[in-house]
């Protein structure tokens, strides 16, 4: 898997602040490791900046300036008084986040790949509804259009 | 001042427009032995661009693949005032025009469609009837590669899909059990998507990134449906060429076209017929672009009715929770299961009218459509976010509904008095409100689909009605009829007041169904194209 090229508007200090942040957005519970655990202030942000309208970059540099020296509680209830800035933080902390393999791996998710069983199975065989009756009951049920009017 | 150049060719015909009825057109008026350019704003787009395969699609769909221009921005894309209309047009500037980001569901209308008026006394009957229109949707469902299962009973008999039905997945299954269980009607979703390879398009491997074009090529999009057969056959295809009149001559004829190329030159193009083709929002902004001392209100709009009846299908949704893992991201996106169990009218609903239902993969991780959240700000983060997620991802599908809204004039495509495009034109201003009629049927449809979840054994539902970003559907703006006093075409797309000027998209829908209406769009312009090439030697051309 090829690096992102690291994104030079935020700078280190942005990105330490971006982690205390990220880390109350996606902390580790319910079996899902924690945002710094996987490099989100780091690659995954570059690679979700990337990904995203460039108006997200500029958007979180400001958001990452003003709150930045605080802790990251006091630092999460300032970006809290205002929806756009809230709702970009957690686009671009989930949108890092979730580009992780260790996260999808986690959730079960292998991606938007290529499904393997199709070329198999599924198109060559009769489908379940076909066997099972469940579509031979909508037939049955006879036809529920209205037809064009004579006349 | 700009240069204008004049192109030495004159064209049998000239279309204005290479998406979904203007790919048609080129197809059989080039196969027929006319001599065709195609003239499109934008250009082709590379299946290796489309960003389903990789890691960070979802993010990439949010902004340079969303299908609002509003949002994309685009090179090829033009603006759209919107501060008026309570939904945003969706469409994509290119070869193929909006095929390439559609989700291809492949519905035909029923009967009841074209006799609004005949069977539920409101609005006007079409001029023609299913029936019309029944062989042509069996030729260009060949040529969609249209992926379905013969026997509906929605429908009348025989239609028969030329391919097999893709899989309907685990989501199409458990939506279907709750469907038995009430007694309602389901079926196989029919897909213009490939379930084996057919007209140039592959098999479909289930992706499911269909709404951000297709990698694998198997989703149908006229640039690989159409445009090759058209360009064996010397069909002309200019692409950024964005048109900006439709001069007329002494006589009242259109004599062909006035684009600007993507460095800012005029060229003209002349032709003995001209075909319209930008669908409901690009055909009547440029008729009324085309303004002359003839039509001063803009071309072929002696009715008064250009940009008027603007139709747009509002849609809700309800997404339902399951236990059971349902490896809901898998495709197509594209459709599992549809059902028109409240597709007819039934007055004792409160409203006429009705939707059809179709069952959809929710996507990755972000959502299918993740402006459709709006919880509360606590559910969205902190331990919550992974709880709530567990519990929706890879077990959700939503219920989308397509509502049947009604032509009222007052729901227009004008030009905005201050926004332009990139080339100083003025862009379209979309006027548009709910109605009345369509909110009851929402809230009629948004009821049932959840009672639909709760039959499948959905443990949790949320209803998302009357959402913006769906105006997919962009029809009845350049309405057919037979009276030029009431419409702007006739049946065969020939506008009433040009003779030589045709318009064979969705604008010229009289009704707009309740159901995706690029069946009928394909269908319609085979039916006009095939009408125009058997009565060519009695068509009156521009000389």
């Amino acid at each position: 898997m090829t690096r992102s090229r690291a994104n030079p508007a935020i700078d280190a200090g942005m990105r330490q602040t971006l982690a205390g942040l990220a880390d109350l957005i996606v902390p580790a519970a319910e079996d899902m490791p924690a945002a710094t655990e996987v490099d989100v202030p780091g690659e995954w942000l570059d690679r979700a900046l990337a990904a995203m309208p460039a108006e997200a970059e500029s958007g979180l540099a400001k958001l990452l300036t003003d709150v930045g020296g605080q802790n990251a509680d006091t630092a999460l209830q300032q970006v809290q008084t205002s929806e756009e800035d809230f709702n970009l933080l957690l686009a671009v902390v989930t949108g890092a986040y979730y580009l992780h393999p260790v996260v999808r791996d986690r959730l079960g998710y292998p991606g938007q790949t290529p499904h393997a069983l199709l070329a198999d199975a599924d198109v060559s065989e009769t489908p379940s509804y076909l066997v099972d009756g469940r579509l031979q009951r909508v037939k049955d049920r006879g036809p529920i259009f209205r037809p064009t009017p004579t006349a | 001042m700009a240069t204008v150049n004049a192109d030495g060719d004159k064209y049998d015909v000239l279309i204005v427009g290479a998406g979904a009825s203007g790919s048609v057109a080129a197809k059989h008026l080039s196969e027929a032995g006319f001599s065709v350019v195609c003239l499109e704003q934008g250009g082709y787009t590379a299946s290796s661009d489309f960003p389903g395969a990789d890691l960070e699609w979802e993010l990439k769909a949010q902004r340079t693949w969303h299908p609002n221009p509003n949002v994309r921005g685009r090179a090829d894309d033009y603006p759209c005032d919107v501060s008026d209309s309570d939904v945003n047009p969706l469409m994509w500037s290119g070869v193929g025009g909006s095929t390439i980001l559609w989700a291809a569901h492949w519905v035909r209308f029923l009967p009841s469609d074209f006799r609004v008026r005949s069977l539920d006394g409101i609005c006007d009957d079409w001029p023609f009837t299913y029936e019309d229109l029944e062989p042509y949707y069996r030729r260009v469902e060949n040529e969609f590669a249209v992926s379905g299962l013969e026997g509906d009973p929605a429908y009348p008999a025989p239609y028969r899909p030329p391919l097999p039905p893709l899989p309907i997945g685990k989501i199409g299954h458990r939506a279907s059990q709750g469907m038995d269980k009430l007694g309602w009607h389901w079926w196989p979703g029919p897909n213009a998507i490939a379930s084996q390879p057919h007209n140039g398009l592959h098999r479909c491997t289930l992706r499911g990134t269909c709404l951000t074009g297709c990698p694998d090529g198997a989703k149908a999009s006229t640039d690989r449906t159409h445009w090759p057969h058209a360009l064996r056959n010397h069909a002309r295809l200019v692409t950024g060429a964005r048109v900006r009149e439709l001069p007329v001559d002494a006589q009242g004829r259109v004599t062909g076209a006035v684009y600007v190329d993507r460095q800012g030159n005029e060229h003209q193009v002349k032709a003995g017929v001209t075909i319209v083709a930008g669908n409901g929002v690009g055909t009547p902004r440029l008729l009324q672009m085309s303004t002359s001392e003839r039509f001063p209100d803009g071309l072929a709009n002696s009715s008064g009715l250009v940009g008027k009846n603007l139709m747009m299908h509002p849609y809700a949704a309800v997404v339902g929770q399951y236990d059971d893992p349902l490896d809901s991201w898998v495709g197509p996106a594209g459709q599992a299961i549809q059902s028109m169990q409240f597709y007819e009218t039934d007055e004792s609903r409160g409203f006429g009218r009705g939707a059809k239902w179709q069952v959809m993969p929710s996507g990755g991780p972000m959502g299918l459509r993740a402006g459709y959240s709006g919880g509360a700000n606590e559910e969205r983060y902190g331990p919550n976010l992974h709880k709530n997620l567990a519990e929706s991802f890879g077990h959700s599908f939503e219920w989308g509904l397509i509502a049947e809204d009604l032509p009222e004039e007052t729901n227009q495509v004008s030009l905005d008095p201050d926004l332009t495009d990139s080339d100083g034109l003025p862009a379209p201003k979309i006027t548009y409100k709910n109605s009345q009629n369509t909110r009851a049927m929402l809230d009629y449809h948004l009821a049932r689909a959840t009672e639909a979840h709760e039959a499948a054994g959905a443990k949790r539902t949320v209803a998302t009605s009357l959402m913006r970003d769906c105006g997919w559907h962009l029809m009845g703006t350049a309405r057919m009829g037979e009276d030029p006093a009431t419409s702007v075409t006739d049946q065969w797309g020939r506008t009433h007041d040009v003779p030589n000027l045709f318009i064979i998209d969705g604008s010229t829908f009289v009704t707009c169904a309740g159901a995706n209406p690029t069946a009928t769009i394909a269908a319609v312009a085979l039916r006009c194209v095939d009408h125009l090439i058997a009565e060519a030697k009695n068509q009156e051309a521009a000389s």
